[in-house]
């Protein structure tokens, strides 16, 4: 499903952050990525959703077939490509509800089906206010704007459920949340896990992946894959750190 | 741009027919006077007129057709409403028309001041209204729609101007809703609106007062000029509540001077003023506390594309008396294109230290995460900037009720963004999540 293959990634000033990816997600599979602050693993996912300013000059992401770095940041979330960020953005004066609906119709015009009205839509969005447990309240404030960092980490999760993307970038999703919330948010990936779907979840900690269990874990460090492993390694890793891997790297 | 400013001179000399009621206002001498007065150099005025240039309409004539244009008003039947012609009360002795000795002087005084634009004004109006309502008259509800219209061919390469006035006299405990629309009706000739409008609120009055100002022309192939003058005597406890839309043109410029005279006043200035293309739009504020216990607000927002340029100018003085004073002014610029500028300048001359006084001014950009993040949902640039812009404007958009002016503002707004009015619009449209929620809806 998503084969990037030697990644060179430049921020502005010519620093380079990603320095040699090289990583393939087949179709249904879960993988993570954990590593320390610093070596790369938001960089990476901006670069996959298409933020400006993150420069390319080595390498290739395939996505599905095509050249993903040839579309821009919808282009790619038409083409089923969803990112949770880690840092979800507030938006003030713009309603959920609305930013909700409108982001489902866009892309639902965007693959030549009909708009939901605002009906349709509430019945579709309920299920999956359940699912994350959020107040239905919450459609009638400013994207996140106020929300805690659970709520943000869960309209995110509502945002995922209700585009239904083919592959997801969850950015440290777990991270500030409560246990409940985390078993909240677990289930709710795990809802949506399929043959056709595929995850990348960054993260810090083993405990997220004993409710989204991983089919190969990555360790990233200063902007490459330095090893690789199944789910055991996420294990190895809380318990002994990265020190081992990065000392056996020099 | 040499092409759409307006020249003083050009404006003095050409084409100056004022209805003879008016001219009789102005002698010979007071003509010549204002002549001098307007093209002076004096320091005070270059400053105040420093960010709008009015520098030649090159030759073009100018065709005035504020007699073919003058608008008639439309309003509730509500007795103790009044609505006379100027000219008419010019021609006859106030007592005739029923009209009372204080509001005619009050109307004399403004017609004959000394501003720069309302000398202007005199020279080219044909006629304008004065309203009156009674003592204790409520329930009004006024609208003006000042269109320029192109009607006579022969005239097509002129430049069609309009000079309407309209003076509000509101008794005591009197209460009155006025609308004026400023526009023109889409036919391709370049405009020039100069528009003086007037409010003296007694006592315990309450004034909402909207306008709306907005050219349909395409700003590519004509100028558009609107010049404006509003003004508000507010006695005490009474309410001035005003907003103003500028919606588009190529040269604007809104002069607001308000007075809030005797203890108790209040007032409410909301405004939003949008620049594309080349435009100029210029928010010239001076705001008098001249009396104890006396609250104001100004929110005045701005949006500009292309390399247009807007300025804000809010002057706000504290008199000595003026104790307890609130004064609030809040003034966020949004620069949508790296050529655009904003300039605010909040100008406060405070003279007594009882006073509260908030300003709130920033120029600044469209949140780049924020756009992201909404492009990586599967908006498209233009949805997401669209919406961004929409939430930038919602607090004025959220206080109109005219659902034709919430249309205005989103149409102004893609003019702004240099869009096409078919791109999709995110959180512009009604939903009652209310009812949704709850699941009441069919
Ligand atoms: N726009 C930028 N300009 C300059 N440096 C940047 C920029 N974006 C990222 N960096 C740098 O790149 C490095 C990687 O950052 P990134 O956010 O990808 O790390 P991370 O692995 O996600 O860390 P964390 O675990 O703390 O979230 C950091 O040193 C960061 O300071
Ligand atoms: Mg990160």
């Amino acid at each position: 499903m998503l084969e990037i293959k030697d990644l060179h990634v430049s921020v502005a000033g010519d620093t380079e952050i990603i320095k040699g990816l090289n990583l393939t997600i087949p179709a249904g599979e879960v993988h993570a990525i954990m590593g320390p602050n610093g070596s790369g693993k938001s960089t990476l996912s901006y670069v996959l959703a298409g933020r400006a300013g993150y420069e390319v000059t080595q390498g290739s992401i395939t996505y599905m077939g095509q050249d993903l770095l040839a579309l821009d940041a919808s282009e790619r979330a038409n083409a089923g490509l969803f990112l949770a960020f880690q840092y979800p953005v507030e938006i003030p004066g713009v309603q959920n509800g609305y930013f909700l609906r409108s982001i489902v119709n866009a892309q639902r015009v965007s693959r030549g089906e009909s708009e939901l009205n605002p009906v349709q839509f509430m019945k579709q969005v309920k299920e999956v206010l359940k699912l994350v447990k959020l107040e239905p309240n919450m459609l009638k404030r400013s994207v996140n704007e106020g929300f805690s960092g659970g709520e943000k980490k869960r309209n995110e999760i509502l945002q995922m459920a209700l585009l239904e993307p083919s592959f997801c970038v969850l950015d440290e999703t777990d991270s500030g949340l409560d246990i409940d919330a985390l078993r909240i948010v677990g289930h709710g990936v795990d809802a949506l896990k399929g043959p056709e779907r595929s995850f990348l979840v960054i993260t810090h900690y083993q405990r997220l992946l004993d409710h989204v269990v991983p089919d190969k874990v990555h360790v990233l460090q200063d902007g490459r894959i330095i090893h690789s492993g199944d789910k055991s390694l996420a294990l190895e890793l809380e318990e002994r750190g990265y020190e081992w891997l990065i000392e056996a790297q020099s | 741009m040499s092409q759409r400013d307006v020249q003083w001179g050009t404006l003095l000399e050409s084409n100056i027919t004022p209805h003879p009621a008016l001219a009789e206002l102005l002698n010979p001498q007071q003509r010549a006077q204002a002549v001098t007065s307007l093209t002076a150099r004096d320091s005070q005025r270059a400053e105040a007129w420093r960010y709008t240039r009015l520098k030649g309409f090159n030759d073009r004539s100018l065709y005035n057709v504020s007699a073919l244009a003058q608008a008639t008003p439309s309003y509730t039947d509500v007795s103790g409403l009044s609505v006379y012609r100027i000219s008419d009360l010019a021609t006859r002795s106030a007592h005739l028309t029923g009209l009372t000795a204080e509001a005619w002087s009050w109307v004399s005084q403004q017609l004959t001041s000394q501003e720069p634009l309302q000398l202007l004004h005199t020279l080219h109006a044909s006629d304008g209204w004065v309203v009156v309502v009674e003592d204790d008259v409520q329930g009004g509800d006024l609208e003006l729609r000042h269109i320029i219209s192109s009607g006579d061919q022969t005239q097509a390469g002129k430049v069609h101007l309009n000079a309407p006035q309209l003076w509000v006299y509101l008794g005591d405990r009197a209460q009155l809703k006025v609308t004026e629309h400023f526009g023109d009706d889409g036919e391709s000739c370049s405009t020039l609106a100069l528009s003086l409008s007037g409010f003296s609120l007694a006592q315990k009055s309450q004034l909402t007062y909207v306008r709306a100002q907005q050219s349909s022309r395409d700003l590519k192939k004509t100028d558009h000029v609107h010049l404006s003058r509003v003004s508000a005597q507010i006695a005490a406890d009474a309410s001035f509540k005003m907003t103003s839309l500028n919606l588009g043109s190529d040269l604007c410029r809104l002069e607001l001077d308000v007075s809030l005279e005797e203890s108790g006043a209040e007032t409410d200035l909301l405004g939003l003023y949008l620049g594309s293309g080349s435009a100029s739009i210029d928010q010239h504020l001076t705001l008098r506390h001249l009396a104890p216990q006396c609250v104001s607000s100004q929110r005045f927002k701005g949006a500009f594309g292309d390399h247009s340029k807007g300025i804000f100018t809010g002057r706000v003085i504290v008199a000595p008396g003026a104790h307890t004073t609130t004064a609030d002014q809040y003034n966020p610029n949004l620069i949508l294109s790296e050529r655009a500028k904003a300039i605010t300048r909040p100008q406060l001359e405070i003279y007594n230290d009882q006073v509260e006084c908030s300003h709130g001014a920033t120029v600044g950009q469209l949140d780049e995460e924020a756009l992201f993040y909404l492009k990586t949902r599967g908006l498209s640039e233009a949805e997401a900037l669209r919406a961004l812009t929409a939430a930038f404007v919602g607090e004025v958009r959220a206080e109109l009720e005219d659902s034709a002016l919430i249309n205005a503002v989103d149409l102004g707004l893609l003019t702004t963004l240099g869009l096409e009015p078919h791109e999709r619009s995110v959180g512009e449209e009604w939903i009652d999540w209310e009812q949704l929620i709850s699941g009441e809806l069919p």
